[in-house]
């Protein structure tokens, strides 16, 4: 369809004849998207294309938000790939013709440019794109053989240069210090006891963890990759110990978000030798210690080579360079830089990969949206793109409060509905009176969110800065509060953060006390302050599994449910996926918490009826039925995305309805915690 | 272009006020930082006939009377060192880097004047006078002139290029310090500077090859790093915190204990900064900073160590011998690891804590945010800190061991300098009149243009700011000359 179009803005046209060499358009399947597609297309093909690729993205995303497990994820990918936009390749057991490819492939391109389109126009609308393209991108890449990956490769112009064994000489020890130093990274950093360690080293390197898309982490389990990294780390020969040696690595690398739980039985099962070569490294390095006095731990370099002999970097290619061009793997510190060249093993070359691609794509994203403007002239196109990015994005905080107008004063008696993230900071500000820039931002937006007007905001806030005089604070401060109520500077209406804003955000550095509880406190002070919300042992320990499986937001939601459960009389053992008591869900938050506003809401919504009656809210919701009550579920609806209408339009009218959609749902809940678990058991 | 004095402050406060900040962040970065400036707003210099009489007027003036800066910008500021560097070029002709560069000035009422620019070094160096900013701000280079900033949508108007900048500050080592806190500093913390600055100057010539890098005293508390090779200053802001992720360590926020958590195998580049830090953990750690000597500070260090046993063995040990060298505290925490590790296998995860915390101890604590985005503004240096009055002198990285943050001149110094320097001269002349040639020819004619920094302390730090400078513009005549001889090639 698209294909023969798209020709007729070939240069090989002539006038009497048109050949069609589908070939040469898309040669490989996988694509960076660098030039934008040439051909008319209708406005209903614009729009379903858009709305297909939106499909991918968004199946991907919530897969990710969910952590299914990897077959679940390659199963719902494979589903939603047929039914919006398949992408087959030609294998010599099942042909497929050119024309058939090329206008996948097209169909691929054109959606992609649409959608760069409908989502370049603000800073969030570029952040939610490019990262879920990357994920997409990632999540294909991983999945072509390795022959296509490389041929893939070869028709992009790369800016790396082989590094010749001369040079590989010269360098050879930096080289395989650096990359011993990935690669036992990990081992190092999850040895870790149980008890208060399990904190930021490790987390840091997966914070991508929460939504899955950031380059760094996310090895998928992918057979195919690990051949591509055997080729790269030891191609042929090699002794056949060294070659062992290598996949052993290999598959610790490729799992290793996993590691931190399993390690026992992967070491385990991990050759007694290395284990051994480290004792006998420490022991000799104690005597060094002895001799060579008190600072002397791993510097020497014979001392490494003792221990790492075995690791062999001969076969390993390796290529130079400039740094800019691998700015991600210097950050991680996963390769030799030296002259401002970074030098970097075959087997990251994905990485490079996927920081380029990202890399442009932002860059495009920006020069889109310096050019849109002047597009505006087709009106036909502002309303469907309007059309295409109004969808799928959560809510947003900004406008819409539940409580109504608040007052300064009104905000203390309002903790208990809060995130631990806010309360931490709401307890902070009342104890030292003042809080840093992270936590005013973080604190202050949310409470915008919840309905506290400027005016209020700056009371609040003076009133919080005891120590400050009028003056100082007007001076100091007055000026960002009204900024971020759009009233100051360009004016733009700053949103409450995010949970992943929060959680992927800058993380809080000494004296800072913004950021997520369960992302970033240890866990010992994580589970003071759990106690100290009166959670038990069992509650406890459930919240910290999923925070040491690193689902901060997960953990989030199990503290919501189990907090609300407790004030309302519930007994949390009966929590069973969910609040659901009778047949009813009452304190199920349904949904995993992503805002901390929605954290906020749904607790406010669920006790907003009780305590104006006085009601309990365990007895309460037995068989009387009254309008408060066929609400909650109601507003619950709403929360994620607008992709499902029925629920959040659907108004029970007969408290027998409202039971019929209770169990509707409970299966639903039932399906969500079971997938968690599930993941989990993988893990 | 002639303005009514009394209405331009209220114009300009105006103009603050509408003039938008671009990121929320950039403005009041920290409270404690140094925006509680000056005290008198009632003082309008620029309403102020007064000639900058130096010999009369340094004399009359007490130590807060803003005056003082007048005197600094119109004797001692080196504007034309200054011009050239941020210029960019081998020419004199103002280039776009000059021209499109953001300044920002902070009045003496506190109010903030961003998006300023100028076309040349004439036009820089009038307004600097008429307003006597009591802070210049260096922001990002823009793709069109920041003045014009309101001519244009505000997506057009993007920056383009800046330096590489590094921010440290004292406040970011309270928790590890014992002898100041807040805005203070002795030469005992000093250390911490100058360890930053040996690991990261190192960091930056070696790994990442730049070449022309400039350290320079915040005035009170810190240190500023400004990279201005081509190629850091077109970094985007991603590469730019990839380098400032390759160069942190210190992680993790007020209830994080263990700050620091690096692989058994270290990283090259941390290797050659172990060193430094191994160099200096001793005399900061056990003898300036005396970590170990009081309870509640070796308690924060125990914290660190993951495991119980030896943490509580050791706190019941320290309580009976308090007074323990810090050294043999230091080994018992050697020994008390060594023998966990023996008794159990599983706990090689406690090898790499001591080198940790070293590492926690010593290594350089980054304010990321002033690197990593491009806009961000950093203080000028050649600034006169308003709380000491000392100046912002560039630190020559060569000797930075012997940098003392007592010794910068401040203004009254300077002037006093100057005074004493020029009656010298007088004395010197009229002596040379009786005696003939017998004297060093710049003494000889007081009319010769010498700057007037060169008669005084500050001339040193001028010196080594000119050397940045120099390579910076000896490397834009090469460019030129290699690009003219390419040109020349073609045409042939």
């Amino acid at each position: 369809m698209y294909a023969r179009r798209l020709h007729r803005y070939t240069k090989i046209e002539t006038e009497e004849e048109i050949e069609y060499d589908f070939d040469s358009i898309y040669p490989v399947r996988l694509s960076l998207y660098l030039e934008p597609p040439l051909l008319e297309i209708s406005m209903d093909e614009f729009e379903q294309c858009a709305f297909d690729r939106m499909q991918i993205l968004t199946a991907l995303q919530n897969s990710q938000i969910r952590s299914l497990s990897p077959e679940q994820l390659e199963k719902t990918m494979t589903e939603a790939f047929e039914k919006h936009m398949t992408m087959t390749q030609s294998t010599p057991d099942a042909p497929v013709s050119q024309e058939v490819l090329a206008n996948e492939r097209l169909k691929d391109h054109i959606s992609h440019y649409i959608l760069r389109l409908a989502y370049c126009r603000s800073p969030e609308l570029r952040a939610w794109f490019l990262k879920a393209e990357c994920a997409l991108f990632k999540y294909r890449f991983d999945r072509e053989s390795l022959e296509d990956q490389i041929a893939f490769l070869e028709h992009q112009s790369l800016f790396w240069r082989r590094v010749s064994d001369e040079d590989k000489r010269l360098l050879h020890d930096k080289l395989l210090e650096c990359y011993i130093g990935a690669k036992f990274h990990d081992e190092v950093a999850d040895g870790g006891p149980e008890d208060d360690s399990k904190d930021e080293g490790e987390a840091e390197e997966r914070a991508g963890r929460v939504d899955g898309s950031e380059t760094s982490e996310v090895r998928d389990h992918n057979p195919r990759k690990e051949q591509a990294r055997k080729r790269g780390g030891s191609d042929a020969q090699g002794t056949a110990d060294s070659e062992r040696d290598q996949d052993e690595d290999h598959t610790e690398d490729d799992g290793e978000d996993e590691d931190a739980e399993e390690d026992e039985s992967k070491s385990g099962s991990r050759s007694d030798k290395k284990k051994k070569a480290k004792n006998k490294r420490l022991e000799r390095q104690a005597d060094d210690d002895e001799n060579e006095g008190l600072f002397d731990f791993d510097d020497d370099d014979e001392d490494d080579d003792n221990g790492e002999s075995k690791v062999n970097i001969d076969d390993v290619i390796f290529f130079e360079v400039d740094f800019e061009r691998a700015h991600g793997l210097v950050g991680r510190r996963a390769v030799y830089v030296k002259d401002g060249k970074a030098y970097v093993p075959m087997a990251e070359q994905v990485t490079m990969v996927l920081e380029m691609f990202r890399d442009r794509l932002s860059d495009s994203l920006e020069a889109c949206a310096l050019a849109l403007p002047g597009m505006d002239e087709d009106d036909r196109l502002v309303p469907v793109l309007d059309n295409i990015n109004d969808q799928y994005l959560g809510k947003d905080y900004t406008t819409t409060s539940i409580t109504g107008e608040l007052h300064a004063e009104d905000v203390n008696g309002l903790t208990f509905h809060m995130p631990p993230c806010m309360d931490q900071l709401h307890t902070e500000l009342r104890n030292a009176q003042h809080l840093r820039h992270g936590g005013r931002m973080q604190y202050g937006l949310f409470l915008k969110g919840i309905g506290l007007p400027l005016e209020q905001a700056l009371l609040f806030w003076q009133k919080a800065f005891g120590k400050h005089t009028a003056e100082q604070f007007n001076k100091e401060y007055a000026y960002n509060i009204r900024h971020s109520y759009g009233m100051e500077g360009k004016r733009t209406d700053y949103t409450p953060y995010s949970c992943k804003g929060i959680i992927m955000g800058s993380t809080p550095g000494p004296g800072d006390h913004h950021g997520c509880p369960f992302r970033h406190w240890p866990a010992a002070k994580l589970r003071d302050s759990l106690s100290a919300r009166g959670l038990d042992d069992f509650d406890k320990e459930d919240v910290m599994q999923f925070v040491q499986g690193h689902h901060y937001q997960l953990a989030c939601t199990r503290y919501f449910e189990v907090t609300r459960a407790m004030k309302m009389g519930i007994l949390t053992e009966t929590l069973q996926g969910g609040l659901v008591e009778g047949g009813k869900s009452r304190v199920a938050s349904q949904e995993t918490i992503e805002h901390p506003n929605q954290f906020f809401e749904q607790s406010y919504l669920l006790f907003r009826k009780p305590s104006k009656t006085q009601a309990k809210g365990g007895s309460a919701g037995d068989m009387e039925v009254d309008e408060e009550e066929v609400k909650a579920p109601l507003v619950r609806g709403g929360y994620t995305y607008k992709k499902t209408p029925q629920s959040s339009d659907f108004v029970p009218t007969h408290p027998q309805q409202q039971q019929q959609q209770q169990q509707q749902q409970d299966p639903n809940v039932e399906g969500a915690i079971d997938l968690d678990e599930d993941d989990d058991d993988d893990v | 272009m002639e303005i009514d004095s009394d209405n331009l402050a209220v114009g300009l406060k105006r103009k603050a006020e509408g003039t938008g900040d671009d990121d929320l962040t950039h403005l009041f970065d920290d409270d404690l930082k140094e925006s509680d400036l000056y005290p008198q707003p009632t003082f309008n210099p620029w309403a102020t006939n007064k000639p900058a009489q130096l010999v009369n007027v340094a004399s009359e003036l007490d130590a807060n009377d803003p005056e003082w800066l007048r005197l600094f910008y119109r004797h001692f500021f080196p504007y034309n060192s200054y011009y050239k560097w941020l210029n960019y070029d081998s020419t004199p002709k103002p280039s776009r880097t000059f021209m499109h560069r953001e300044f920002c000035f902070t009045l003496q009422d506190d109010t903030y004047i961003r998006f300023q620019s100028f076309l040349n070094q004439e036009e820089f160096k009038r307004e600097v006078l008429r307003l006597c900013p009591a802070k210049i701000d260096l922001g990002a280079i823009y793709n069109i002139r920041p003045k014009d900033k309101k001519n244009v949508r505000p997506a057009a108007f993007v920056p383009v290029s800046k330096e590489l900048v590094f921010d440290i500050d004292m406040t970011d080592y309270d928790e590890i310090r014992t002898c100041c806190s807040g805005g203070d500093v002795c030469s005992k913390c000093w250390e911490f500077m100058t360890v930053a600055m040996k690991i990261i100057d190192k960091v930056l010539r070696d790994d990442f090859g730049f070449r022309h890098i400039l350290w320079v005293y915040s005035g009170r508390r810190g240190i500023h790093c400004w990279v201005g090779d081509e190629r850091a200053r077109k970094l985007n802001n991603e590469q730019r915190r990839g380098i400032v992720k390759y160069v942190e360590v210190i992680r993790g926020g007020a209830y994080q204990q263990r700050k620091v958590r690096l692989p058994a195998n270290l990283h090259p580049s941390l290797k050659r900064a172990f060193r430094v830090v191994r160099q200096h953990f001793p005399s900061l750690v056990f003898n300036s900073q005396g970590v170990f000597k009081s309870p509640e500070q070796w308690e924060k260090v125990l914290a660190v160590i993951p495991d119980r046993g030896i943490q509580a063995k050791l706190k019941a040990l320290w309580a009976k011998v308090p007074q323990r060298p810090p050294r043999e505290k230091w080994e018992d925490m050697r020994k008390a690891i060594e023998i966990a590790m023996s008794e159990n296998r599983k706990k090689t995860y406690l090898k790499p804590v001591l080198r940790d915390i070293m590492f926690q101890y010593t290594y350089p604590r980054l304010d990321d945010k002033v690197s990593t985005h491009i806009n961000h503004l950093l203080k000028s240096p050649f600034c006169v800190h308003p709380k000491t009055g000392r100046v912002c002198v560039p630190i020559d990285i060569n000797k930075c061991d012997e940098f003392d943050p007592s010794t910068p001149p401040t203004v009254q110094q300077l002037c006093h300098e100057l005074n004493s320097y020029d009656a010298r001269v007088k004395a010197a002349a009229a002596a040379g009149d009786n005696g003939a040639g017998s004297q060093t020819t710049t003494g000889n004619n007081p009319n010769q243009k010498i700057p007037d920094w060169q008669k005084t302390s500050l001339g040193p730090y001028v010196k080594v700011f000119e050397r940045f400078v120099g390579g910076i513009v000896r490397e834009a005549r090469d460019k030129r000359r290699m690009e003219a001889q390419t040109q020349a090639s073609l045409e042939f």
